[in-house]
């Protein structure tokens, strides 16, 4: 029967590294605490043949849970009982990673030690004696380099001999409390409970998870007075006393370091996390980020003079429609400016597959095929999915960029320089990872609140992460913001960053709301450990894109490509299945799906995009327009996946006549005559809403409260249909923000002073505490005056 | 002293740490505890950055206040206890004064 090996290990320690090394799978490995949060597995297999299942658990510290990632590792130990624990050690870090081992050699459970990074260690003239530690622990230890491939099969190899020798729990370090601990674990044994050693111990150090989980036990272990004062505290002074006295000695030499002991990476930090310059550096990464992948005019330098003309591209067809066919114009540069590298790939993957599309309708054409077919296949499937897959350039590029970030180590710092900010809101710096993963895809980023520390800061985080340009938001924004430039004139880049912008301004806005009224809580400390900076891993970083690009691929291909059918039936069929563009007096807003828009339009007309749509203005004439439904429509496919808005508007924007050269969006916003201030609101809106249906999932997994959840919904909606409102009216109608901002200013005055009043009120109660406190400081020092 | 008035580039040995049980256990399974050296890299607005052994460890202002150092002492107890001093001699420096005296 096939082994199940788990590894467990501190945050940053090389496990996932390990995972993939040994799996060939496409875990991601970032480069500070907390980026897996989900096991992962995998199979280890040496030629053909298959010898173990890998389990890669989420970092932890210790056993004794802080957090529920913390939990989850020691859950699965405890109740799922791998064949062996790998424990992956820093050797670069050995005292503090042995916290955890000492815990683990108290566990009934076979363990092998890795000591990894023994590449890191051999750059800096040190060495290890895996030996003689083996000696000292008990228990086999192989130094390896997951990143190097070094030693991994004799790794594999020990642990498929340890795993079939039965291990027991030991006290591994000199404690004068051993008689307690002795007595504890008799009273497990009675119960036969198993791991009685490492329960007995939670026991004594008072562990809440213990206390909940073997009650009787528990009980009884107390009712015996066997719980003293301190004694989680004692113990771990003796433990890091045995490490130091017994394990150190057996690694030789120290880190390099220059004359004034500071490491390469303390003299990156003195730049990157600067008093004053940290946020500024942080703010310009970002634009930079932001430009390179959305922008249309690199560096600006067609805004700075700098001409280069049209490009209309060699590539040249006739299309079905008997004209000219220019699939690449403006590949590299346009009236524009300089395409950036985003948007070069971008032009680049649209022209690819215009051309595949146009190639397939003149095909069809040509073989005498029927009209709803040429249009099923282009106008519907293809289409819908060309105009999601065009972006899948930028999106790719984006996850580089914070994959970059992340591996290199530069979010600890981050996350530490913004704590400051981020307290003042009340949330902790560490709320800021979750958010920034927000950046790639809402699921992932509220899975990772698990490593959040109290059940409110968590809600607050996963009710603000939609508010974060996801990847499929960033669709949207890519494909408004290039037809806004061409309709209104306004830089597509500048418009994507502010838009960016608002997000995580509303982000902020909400949290300091909710923690000034419903989720009011003190926000955590925040203790994290900074990583070496290190370059990061091209291979890794590779499997993370590729791992994300077939993620985005396979949605494509499955809820799109399903939502793109459906879509292009209603909006091609009447409501008595009459198929439109065959039937000379039909129109598309005969259409089922124009009928649905024109039910549901009236909701978003405070929005501009309701039923103002109806009817536009041409040449001084007020004439119906046919379209205006379109947005409607589009928005609620967003709800399901955010990149239906752009295929939605995508295969609709092809069944309204005159496109020509146009791209759907900016085609759709010349027919319906939307005003500046209805397009920022529906960008605005999608912006702000419900993501889709997998997060809406995910954060009903995650809040657990029925109530909470149920708020939550409420408050995407709420939040972005109000805030939709307020650009659309501030935008189209100036003279209400002389009373919009006023009536702002005031509410929050308002809750300035509500807040004030319950902190005073909350401050009267700690000031007895503290006088507690301070009496007790003052009996130490009266002694002084005696 | 408090961490967060220590200066950079010096060790200290924690001499307490006077915070809730939770973070204190946090603390301890990344080996701050009391009667560790640490070695103070940088003081920052958002708290400070410790090497504890051969891990770098960023804490906020809050933690950094409640861990206590050994060494000049005067800080701790007017922090902790605000305008309130000794009531008999005001301070400590003070009574040793007069008993030196």
């Amino acid at each position: 029967m096939i082994k199940t090996f788990a590894l467990i290990g501190n945050p940053n320690c090389g496990k996932t590294t390990l995972f993939n090394s040994l799996t060939g799978s496409t875990a991601h490995v970032g480069n500070w605490p907390g980026v897996t949060v989900e096991k992962r597995e995998g199979k280890y297999k040496k030629g053909k043949e298959e010898l173990a299942n890998i389990v890669d658990l989420p970092g932890i510290y210790s056993l004794s849970p802080y957090t529920s990632e913390e939990i989850i590792s020691r859950d699965y130990i405890l109740n799922e009982h791998p064949d062996c624990v790998i424990n992956v050690i820093d050797v670069m870090n050995l005292e503090r990673s042995l916290f955890l081992t000492s815990q683990l050699l108290e566990m009934n459970v076979p363990v092998v030690i890795a000591l990894n990074m023994l590449d890191v260690l051999n750059k800096n003239n040190m060495s290890i004696d895996e030996e003689k530690i083996a000696k000292e622990l008990n228990v086999p230890v192989v130094a390896v380099s997951a990143l190097k491939f070094t030693n991994l099969d004799e790794l594999m190899d020990q642990a498929l001999k340890t795993c079939e020798i039965k291990r027991e729990g030991k006290v591994i370090f000199t404690t004068d409390k051993i008689e307690l601990i002795n007595k504890a674990k008799a009273i497990y044994d009675d119960l036969c409970i198993d791991n009685s050693l490492f329960h007995a111990i939670k026991a004594l150090e008072d562990d809440k998870v213990e206390r909940e989980e073997n009650v009787n036990a528990y009980d009884k272990v107390k009712r015996d007075n066997l719980i003293v004062a301190d004694f989680e505290k004692n113990t771990a002074e003796e433990r890091y006393k045995y490490f130091k006295e017994n394990i150190s000695k057996y690694r030789k030499g120290s880190p390099l370091v220059d004359s004034n002991n500071y490491t390469k990476s303390d003299k990156i930090d003195k730049i990157l996390t600067h008093k004053i310059f940290a946020i500024p550096i942080l703010l310009v990464i970002l634009f930079v980020i932001f430009h390179i992948t959305f922008g249309g005019d690199l560096f600006y330098l067609h805004a700075m003079g700098v001409q280069l003309g049209n490009y209309e591209g060699a590539i040249k067809f006739v299309g079905a429609d008997g004209e000219w066919f220019h699939p690449f114009a403006g590949l590299f540069y346009d009236e524009n400016g300089i395409a950036t590298i985003g948007e070069f790939l971008h032009r680049l993957i649209d022209g690819i597959n215009n051309t595949i599309i146009e190639g397939i309708r003149l095909g069809i054409s040509n073989a005498g095929g029927q009209e709803w077919v040429s249009g099923f296949v282009c106008d519907g499937i293809l289409s819908g999915i060309s105009a999601v897959l065009g972006f899948l350039p930028q999106i790719l590029l984006l996850f580089t960029f914070f994959s970059i970030m992340e591996d290199s180590g530069y979010m600890a710092r981050v996350a530490f320089v913004l704590d400051r900010i981020f307290r003042r809101f009340g949330v902790s710096g560490r709320a800021f990872i979750p958010m920034i993963m927000g950046f790639g895809c809402s699921v992932p980023a509220m899975i990772n609140t698990r490593t959040l520390n109290s059940d409110k800061e968590r809600t607050k985080t996963i009710r603000v992460i939609p508010f974060f340009t996801c990847s499929a938001k960033s669709e949207i924004l890519a494909g408004v913001s290039a037809a806004f430039a061409y309709a209104f004139g306004f830089d597509a880049g500048i418009f994507t960053f502010l838009m960016y912008l608002l997000g995580m301004c509303a982000a902020m806005s909400s949290i300091i709301i909710m923690n000034k009224t419903t989720l009011n809580e003190d926000v955590p400390p925040f203790i994290m450990e900074l990583p070496t900076y290190q370059r990061p891993q091209l291979y890794a970083l590779f499997l993370h894109v590729v791992e994300k690009g077939k993620h985005f691929v396979k949605k494509a291909f499955t809820i799109i490509f399903l939502s793109t059918i459906v879509i292009w039936v209603f909006a091609n069929f009447t409501f008595d299945w009459r198929f439109i563009p065959t039937i000379d007096d039909l129109e598309s807003s005969d259409s089922i799906l124009a009928g649905i828009g024109m039910i549901i339009q009236p909701i978003f007309t405070p929005l501009g995009w309701g039923s103002q749509l109806n009817t536009i203005v041409v040449n001084g004439e007020t004439i119906n327009s046919n379209y205006g439904w379109i947005y409607s429509v589009g928005a609620i496919q967003g709800t399901i996946a955010k990149e239906n808005v752009v295929s939605t508007l995508g295969s609709l924007g092809a069944l309204i006549p005159g496109q020509g050269d146009l791209d759907a969006i900016t085609h759709i916003i010349q027919a319906t005559k939307i005003t500046s201030g209805g397009l920022v609101s529906f960008t605005v809106f999608n912006m702000l809403t419900i993501p889709c249906f997998a997060s809406v999932a995910t954060a009903r997994s995650e809040i657990g409260n029925k109530k909470l959840y149920r708020n939550t919904i409420f408050f995407w909606l709420g939040t972005s249909y109000v805030a939709a409102a307020l650009f659309y009216v501030m935008i189209d109608f100036k003279w209400t923000m002389g009373i919009i901002i006023p009536v702002f200013a005031l509410s929050l005055v308002g809750l300035y002073f509500f807040d004030k009043m319950r902190r005073n009120k909350n401050n009267g109660d700690n000031n007895n505490h503290l006088s507690n406190l301070t009496s007790v400081r003052n009996k130490d020092h009266k002694s002084c005056c005696d | 002293m408090k961490l967060s008035n220590a200066n950079e580039n010096e060790s200290y040995i924690v001499e307490d740490i006077l915070l809730d049980e939770n973070t204190r256990r946090r603390l301890e399974s990344i080996a701050v505890i009391k009667g560790v050296e640490i070695k103070v890299i940088f003081q920052q607005k958002s708290g400070t950055v410790i090497q504890v052994g051969d891990t770098r460890l960023a804490l906020d202002k809050e933690v950094t206040s409640n861990i206590i150092l050994e060494g000049e002492d005067d800080s701790t107890l007017k922090n902790l206890t605000g305008d309130l001093k000794c009531p008999d001699c005001g301070c400590c420096k003070e009574s040793e004064g007069k008993e030196n005296d």
